[in-house]
């Protein structure tokens, strides 16, 4: 039996190894919440990145309004209601209808 | 300090305890020292007449989770921790040869926690049965006759 409850030395440097944990935990960690706030900052920064804003909507037939904004005006009278072309600037698009109805075809 | 001299005092002890649960002489290091820490981070909630049933108490528990997470990284294949190196001769060394260092592993190993528990701290850590009880939480009586059923439980896996 007594071998079993045979004493055992503990490895040495056990008491300065205890201090120094101590002495790691009392100290301020100034750092410590360094990454922490990093990391808060990117996701927050990553919310609120602007983003270009929204194209304005305009009515088709507001022409002034085309022209100020840069867009090409329509050289033509509109084509027939219900029916789109195109204005292009810059990779954006919007149609324009014309406000005034054709008269309907000769049947 | 009254927590340095409580560690000159009790680390042997604690170490000694606390090595028969997870065989490993660093392991067993780490959980004396996480101990005093604890106790050291509570001292303004442990009264000092209780300090050392906290600081076995804490040690026990601390031990038990080791044990069972040394048992889960072996199950899943990451191994035991080797004994390291070091200057002092190895614990395991002191328990003889190969074959009894198996002998007393196993023995101590098939006692159920709560006798090895008691076992411990009186054969190891030479408490009282009071103490023990204090640091358990049990009746004294307890304390004896899970010592007496330990002992008998030992002996009879070492004459196996």
């Amino acid at each position: 039996m007594s071998e079993l409850f045979e004493d055992l030395a503990p490895p040495s440097g056990g008491l300065q190894r205890l201090r120094a944990r101590m002495e790691e935990e009392r100290s301020p960690r100034r750092l410590s919440w360094l990454p922490a706030l990093a990391g808060a900052a990117a996701v927050a920064l990553l919310l609120v990145w602007p983003r270009p804003a929204p194209a304005p909507r305009w009515s088709a037939a507001d022409h002034p309004a085309l022209a100020r904004y840069g867009y090409e005006l329509p050289t033509d009278d509109g084509v027939r209601a219900g029916a789109q072309t195109a204005v292009r600037q810059d990779g954006s698009r919007f149609y324009w209808v014309s406000p005034t109805r054709p008269p309907a075809a000769a049947p | 300090m009254a927590l340095e001299r409580l560690y000159v005092e009790l680390e042997r002890p604690l170490y000694n305890v606390v090595y028969r649960w997870v065989w490993n002489a660093d392991d067993a290091m780490e959980v004396v020292q996480e101990a005093f820490l604890r106790v050291w981070r509570a001292r303004h909630r442990v009264e000092p007449t209780t300090a050392r049933a906290y600081l076995y108490r804490t040690a026990l528990n601390l031990a038990a989770n080791r044990r069972r997470a040394n048992r889960v990284r072996s199950f899943v294949g990451l191994g035991e921790r080797a004994e390291l190196p070091s200057d002092q001769p190895a614990a395991d060394a002191l328990l003889g040869g190969e074959a009894d260092r198996r002998r007393v592993r196993r023995a101590i190993d098939g006692l159920p926690e709560k006798l090895r528990r008691v076992v411990a701290l009186t054969e190891l850590a030479g408490l009282s049965y009071k103490e023990v009880a204090a640091v358990l939480g049990i009746p004294a009586g307890t304390v004896a006759s899970r010592r007496s059923a330990a002992l008998a439980k030992l002996r009879e896996t070492l004459d196996e």
